[in-house]
This record gives structure tokens, sequence and C-alpha cells, in this order.
């Protein structure tokens, strides 16, 4: 698609300006997290120290992360390390929570990453499928298998499809993100699908695929029903307009019809719930990695939560807060591309 | 007389709907020849819009059903046409416009992109050849900065120049027969004299016959070579516009031009009292007899025959088979 000049520089003005808005809303999520995290009772330097610890050793602890100074200096340490690029030390694994993140946060992005193209490249063309073949068996069919995404719980759904596809049939792999045996391509991204992509390393990517399937699949269905059934009567409502008789009545093929002038239209309101759909998919990655052995942040987050280690919350509540936003961005952007009465 | 360029034979369509089978037209005939201006009138829900787009086969199946009847454009009948033989006949051969502007041209896509998609299918030009085109059809509908237009996306345009588009891009391709569904109906009144002044004129330059659909008696009497009236998915009356306007002969012609406003009678705003009938269980007989104030004993029962009672001038009534016209004026 060939983007007018005018178009490309007022784009890039939106962009900008976007980012600017982004710190501020980072900035308020920051604060909540702090609050929040501080607000759940319990202290954590004892929960790390063990109940036998004596007095001095949990007074250590505390001094040296910090806990002992008032909730204004902390939340300050936190303002003035983040500005540094320092996300500090976990209170659990004494490691930098910056390290941590970028061991863990790949994989659930990978996860999470996947299951949004599953939705959308499977979702879409089904709920096209489903409106063209409106009342068939197609669309009966199609509407089962929404039915089917919407009411399964994701805990079952994911012990079924180990079932079938690991135990019995044995096509894919049940657990991880590698065959033991793999090296994991050159770490650029640390998806590691992206990284054998980018290192041209196939044998690696075949592998990191079919242990991406199952979980991703899994954390997508019920996102990839809805995302079917909005697809579909947007579809439907589209077909119904003026501007499609007047396709058909300038000789168009049905393809065209379809494919091109009604395709377009559809993914308006289609593009709106992608953004929305993504926060879903981060939160629900927890559950799903821990049914496939997933290493990602799910049972990291989870058990600094327990801990109330709190740099590790900050800073992964930072991480995850950012990728929602910029995905949100690209879905903002993706829709005025899309939809040219939108002008920013 | 001359070959017609159209010619619709016996056509009758219904639709399914929840209340029963709507018998929406029912043995409806016209024809047009190369260069002429048919105006269709009728109330709204009279089937001008369903007969349009069965000309152009494009009545979306179910609900509606073309049951019989010719479509014979050409000497071709529309209706034996294989699908892809009816693609190649839309557009380039026969082609609409509608109403509503702004909801026929798509809102995701520039005027130009539409404008090009259709050159290149019929015409097969290249990309800057169907731009060229693009842009002189413009130009010919007297559009201004044609160039500038064909990046614009339709809701940047005015009713009226959306219009224009749309004039067009359906005549872009050359065709022989235009069907006009209500084109001014939306626009404002100056907008809609200009509009209608391009049609003729592009219908005069191009030798090409044209199917106005209207509600509006006053665009017929300043557009129209003949006229077409239909009630109630019936034709009741054609005429040369003179002779309509000068000697109608069904009442309800007679209504519909004695509810003109500001001809000089008595009742200046006079409408045909009654309401347009359910087409699912359509009033036995002539459809038109439940308001009808001259009905006699057999509007009831038999249904009337569209007759010619002079030249170019037929009428479906019982009140006009075979007499001297003089005999029936308005009360
Ligand atoms: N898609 C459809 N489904 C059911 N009924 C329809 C459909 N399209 C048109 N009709 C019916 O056909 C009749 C004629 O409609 P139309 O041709 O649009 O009238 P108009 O003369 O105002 O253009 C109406 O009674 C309408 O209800
Ligand atoms: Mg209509």
């Amino acid at each position: 698609m060939k983007l007018p000049g005018r178009f490309l520089m007022t784009l890039l003005l939106y962009v900008l300006r976007r980012l600017a808005y982004m710190a501020p809303v980072l900035l308020g999520v920051t604060v909540l997290a702090f609050l929040i995290s501080h607000a759940i009772p319990g202290d954590p330097a004892q929960l790390i120290a063990g109940p036998k610890a004596s007095r001095e050793t949990v007074e250590n602890i505390r001094r040296t992360h910090g806990l002992d100074q008032p909730l204004p200096a902390q939340y300050w340490r936190f303002l003035h390390g983040l500005s540094q690029g320092d996300l500090g030390v976990s209170i659990r694994s004494h490691r930098p929570v910056l390290e941590d993140i970028r061991d863990y946060l790949p994989a659930t992005l990978e996860l999470t990453l996947a299951s949004l193209l599953l939705c959308l490249g499977l979702g879409i063309p089904l709920g096209i499928l489903a409106a063209v073949k409106r009342n068939t068996v197609v669309d009966h069919l199609t509407r089962v298998f929404s039915v089917i995404g919407v009411s399964t719980p994701v805990f079952w759904l994911g012990l079924m499809l180990l079932l079938v596809f690991y135990r019995h049939l044995g096509w894919l792999p049940g657990s991880g993100r590698l065959d033991v045996t793999m090296a994991a391509p050159l770490r650029i991204t640390g998806m590691y699908t992206v990284d054998a992509l980018l290192a041209g390393d196939w044998q690696a990517l075949r592998n990191a695929a079919s242990h991406l399937l199952l979980p991703a699949f899994c954390l997508s269905y019920v996102y990839l029903a809805i995302i079917t059934r909005i697809v579909r009567s947007s579809m439907i409502a589209v077909l119904g307009q003026d501007y499609i008789v007047t396709a058909r009545a300038n000789g168009l093929s049905e393809a065209r019809v379809v494919l091109k002038h009604a395709f377009k239209n559809s993914l308006i309101p289609t593009v709106t719930i992608v953004g929305l759909s993504f926060g879903e998919l981060m939160g629900g990655a927890i559950l799903t990695e821990t049914i496939f052995s997933w290493p990602g942040m799910g049972k990291y987050v989870v058990d600094s939560v327990n801990y109330l280690d709190f740099p590790a919350i900050m800073g992964f509540t930072l991480m995850v807060s950012l990728a929602y936003v910029c995905v949100n961005l690209a879905v903002d952007v993706l829709y005025a591309a899309i939809n040219p009465t939108i002008r920013y | 007389m001359s070959k017609q360029l159209l010619d619709v034979q016996g056509l009758s369509v219904t639709f399914t709907t929840h209340q029963g089978t709507a018998r929406v037209l029912e043995k409806v005939s016209l024809s047009l020849q190369a260069g002429e201006i048919l105006g269709l009138v009728g109330e709204t829900g009279c089937g001008k819009s369903v007969l349009a787009r069965s000309i152009l086969r494009l009545i979306p199946q179910p609900p509606g059903r073309i049951h019989e009847g010719r479509i014979m454009f050409q000497e071709k009948n529309l209706l034996k046409l294989s699908a892809r033989a009816m693609r190649s006949v839309r557009g380039r051969c026969i082609s609409m416009i509608f109403q509503e502007p702004l909801s026929s041209l798509n809102p995701v896509f520039t005027i130009g992109n539409q404008m090009r998609e259709m050159a290149r299918l019929h015409l097969g030009l290249g990309r800057e050849a169907a731009n060229e085109h693009c842009a002189a059809m413009l130009a010919r509908v007297r559009l201004p900065d044609a160039r500038g237009l064909l990046r614009k996306y339709p809701h940047e345009l005015s009713g009226g120049q959306r219009q224009r588009v749309m004039i067009a891009m359906e005549l872009s391709c050359g065709p022989q027969l235009l069907l006009a569904d209500e084109p001014t109906t939306a626009l404002d009144v100056t907008v809609q004299g200009q509009i209608l002044q391009i049609i003729k004129e592009q219908a005069a330059q191009r030798d090409m016959a044209v199917l106005l659909i209207t509600h509006d008696m006053g665009v017929v009497a300043q557009t129209c070579d003949r006229v077409a009236v239909m009630y109630a998915g019936v034709v009741v009356e054609t005429a040369t516009v003179a002779d309509l306007f000068a000697r109608p002969e069904h009442p309800y012609t007679q209504g519909l031009i004695a509810a003109i406003p500001g001809r000089e009678r008595i009742q200046q705003l006079l409408t045909i009292p009654g309401t347009v009938p359910d087409l699912v269980t359509p009033p036995p007989g002539c459809r038109y007899h439940p308001r009808c104030v001259l009905r006699v004993k057999n509007c009831n029962r038999i249904e009337p025959e569209l007759s010619t009672i002079g030249a170019q001038h037929a009428v479906a009534c019982h009140l006009s088979a075979g007499k001297p016209q003089e005999n029936w004026r308005r009360p």
C-alpha cells in the first residue's frame, strides 16, 4: 500500500505524542503497584529469613533492602533507580530484577504473541468463512468450535491437549521451550522462535515452534473463539452495506468483494478488541505456563507476590504494562491505517 | 419502432419473510431504447429498487427469488447468463447509482482506488492509464481538481460531490444503460438540479439509456422522456412525459400528479388516502382498488392487464379498457 507522505508525517507525530503520554501512564502504574503491594500485610524480611532467624538477621535483611525506611523514601529510591535503568535487587533471588526479567519475560511474551497470532490467523479466516457461508454447515461448525472455546476451562483444555497430542499421539512435546538436547539459538530477543528465525536456524525454529504450539493454542482458544464471532458478526454487518452492493454492481468478483471491500471494513471492530485481548492473554499466560511447564514469568511473579518481593513485583508490573501499552499503541496505529475517518 | 435496448417482460419477484411470501414485483414489463430516459415513479416500497436490482441480478437470494419473466438486454436474456457473463455486464454494459452517495462508496478506500479498480477490470487499463481515465471522468462531471480528488476518501467529500463521483465511476466503463435509483433524493434541491443535469447531458452525449427511479414527479417532468408508474409491485401506466401530465389515465397516476406541490389546483397538497397494501396478501383484482375513488364492480375481482391506449401510452385499469380517454377525468 502506498501511503501519502502527509499521512506518514502525521502518523509519526502521533506516535511520538503517544510515547510521551506513556510516561505518566507507566508512572501511575508504578504508584498503584507500589501502594497495593505494600498494603498487603506481611514482612518480606521475616519471610525471607525464615521463622527461626534471629532478630538481628531480619533487621539486617531489612536494612540492605531499604525496607526500614518510610514508604515515600522507598518509592523515591525505586524511582531513582529506575531513572538509571536499575530496577533494584530481588529480595528473594538476590539477583538484579532486570536479570530476572531478562530470563523470564521473553518466554511469556513469546507465548502471548504466539497466541495472539493464532487468534488472528485462525479467528479472522474462520469468521469470514462463517459469515460468507452463513447458516450453512460451515457456519454451524464454527459456532460449535467457538462455543466450546468460550466454555472450556483452560486447565482442563490444557490437560486434554497434553493427553491427546503428547501422551497418546506423541506428535508434540509436552513441556519446556526446547528439547533439552538442543542449544538455544543466539539470544537477540529471548524469544526462541524469533531468535531461531533471525539466526536462520531452521532446526531450532521447528523445535521451538513445536514446543510453543500446544500452550499457545491452549492460551488462545477463548480469544480465538471470541474473535471468530466478532469477525463473523462484523462481516455480516458489512456485507449488508450499500457499498457492497455497489462493488457487486460494478462487476467485481465475489472473492474481491469479500476479501477486499468487506474485509477491510470488518477489521475495524476486530482490531479494537485485539489490544484488549493482549492484556487478557498476558494474564492468562500464568495458568497456561503452569500446565505446560513453560519457563515464563508466571511462577516467578506468583512467588514474588507470595514473598512480597517488592522490587520484583514492581519490575514485572512495569514491564508487563510497558508491553501492554506498546501493543495498544501498535493497535491504534493499525486502526488509524485501516479507518481513514480517524485522524489524530 | 427501433429495437429495444432493454425489454423486461412479465417479471415477477418474491421475497420470503417471516410474514410469508411477499409478491414484490408482479408481471412487470417495461422497455427502454438507446438514449432514452425512462422515469420510474411510485411510492416508497412499491418495488422500484427491487426492479432495478433484479435487472442486474443483485437481489439477495434467498430471501428474494425471480420467478418468471425475461430481462432482454441487447437481445440476450440476462436471467439466463452465467454468473461470470453477468459480472461482465455489471458495471460495463449496465451500471447503477444509488440514493445514498455516502454509504454507496466504500469508506476505507480512496476514490481513486475504487474507480481504478473498475476501470482496470472492465477496460483492462494499467494503473497509470486507469488513473488518467478516472481523472478525465471526474472532470466530465464537473468536479475540479480531479487528480487530488482521486486521493481522497469518501468522507472528505460533500454529498453532491460524492454523487458526482458515483456517476463518474459508473459511467467510466461506457455503459449503454444506467440504472439511477433515486440519485437525488438524499441531496438538497440546488445540488439535485445539477446532478440531474449531468445525468441528462451524459445520456445525450453517449446515447446512453437511463432508468431514473424517483418518487418525485417534478424530477420526472424535468428530466425524463417517458415514465412508468408503479403501484405495489405492478406497473400501472406508461406514457411519454407530456402525455402523462396532460392525460393521466390511471386513477393512481392522477392522484400522484395532483399531489405535486405548486400545481394550480384547489387541493394543492392532495395526498392519496390509504396506505400501500401488504404485499404478502395483496388485494385481489387491481392492487390499487381499496384506495381507488373510481373503483367499479370488477376492480376487486379481475386483475387489469397493461393495455395500449395510444401511441406509447399503456395503462392497467378496467376503466380505460377500450374507452376513449376523455371519459375518465379526475372527479
Ligand atoms: N432484502 C429484502 N428482504 C425482504 N423484503 C424486501 C427486501 N428488499 C426489498 N423488500 C421488499 O420489497 C418491497 C419493495 O422494496 P423497494 O424496491 O426497496 O421499494 P422502493 O420502491 O421504495 O425502492 C418492500 O415491500 C420491501 O419490504
Ligand atoms: Mg428504493
